[in-house]
């Protein structure tokens, strides 16, 4: 797992590369997240890896998810896990078309907690904690 | 669309345009497109199935358009769902029987 911020032309993007895995542990794929304190769920997923992990045979139902913009996205729901050091965080994970960036919303970060300080530090902070 | 087109000094085949270009730039790639056809075709044959199944305890597993069995936990229902490995498969909680929720998205992606 790494956390960094991402500079080129983004802002300091926080991003976490981590490894994310289906509610059974039997499929896994490493992603850089964006995190992203907008997005209430835990990840939202290319429909590619979405399907590489098997979440369309462990599927939970549909989400709406309701864009800044007022847009409205129809959304599949599964669950997964991901693994950041030695632990994992259960969360749900969607996806739909057109998803070209990974993100890591509010159910992980709870989890977790966060300290974004551009241009110096991001933290996971109870990776630091337990 | 009219109001709209005159608040911002543009015409309606402007406006038309752009709504296209961003109904195509929303589609993804062909093959994601496709994909997620199929597994449309299999969730809504699965919801079907759901509607006549009774009972308010308990994990069900749907797939290919019939309700598989009722679990204890949505694990047991995830290992018989890889083991059948359908083209979509849907674990309903019986006692919620929620399937469809409302969260936020945060900005476009």
């Amino acid at each position: 797992m790494k956390v960094y911020l991402r500079n080129d032309e983004l802002n300091y993007a926080p991003i976490v590369e981590a490894e994310v895995l289906n509610p059974l542990r039997t499929q896994s794929i490493n992603l850089a997240f964006i995190v992203d304190t907008g997005f209430q769920g835990g990840v939202l997923l290319p429909l590619k890896a979405y399907l590489m992990l098997q979440l369309h045979l462990m599927e939970e139902g549909k989400a709406v998810g309701k864009l800044a913009s007022g847009a409205e996205a129809e959304l599949r729901v599964s669950r997964a896990a991901v693994k950041l050091d030695c632990w994992e965080v259960e969360c749900k994970a969607y996806t739909t078309v057109g998803v070209r960036r990974p993100l890591l919303g509010r159910e992980v970060l709870k989890e977790t907690g966060l300290l974004y300080e551009p241009p110096l530090k991001l933290q996971l902070l109870k990776l630091f904690t337990q | 669309m009219k109001i709209y087109a005159v608040l911002e000094g543009r015409t309606i085949t402007s406006i038309v345009e752009e709504a296209v270009r961003a109904w195509i730039a929303g589609r993804g790639d062909y093959e994601d497109v496709s994909t997620w056809a199929r597994l449309e075709e299999e969730y809504r044959r699965n919801v079907k199935a759901l509607e006549g199944l009774r009972g308010d305890r308990g994990f069900a597993l749907v797939c290919r358009g019939r309700v598989v069995g009722v679990f204890d936990s949505y694990y047991e229902a995830a290992r018989k769902a890889l083991e059948l490995n359908a083209g979509e498969a849907l674990i309903v909680n019986l006692s919620e029987r929620r399937i469809v929720e409302e969260l936020e998205l945060g900005l476009p992606w």
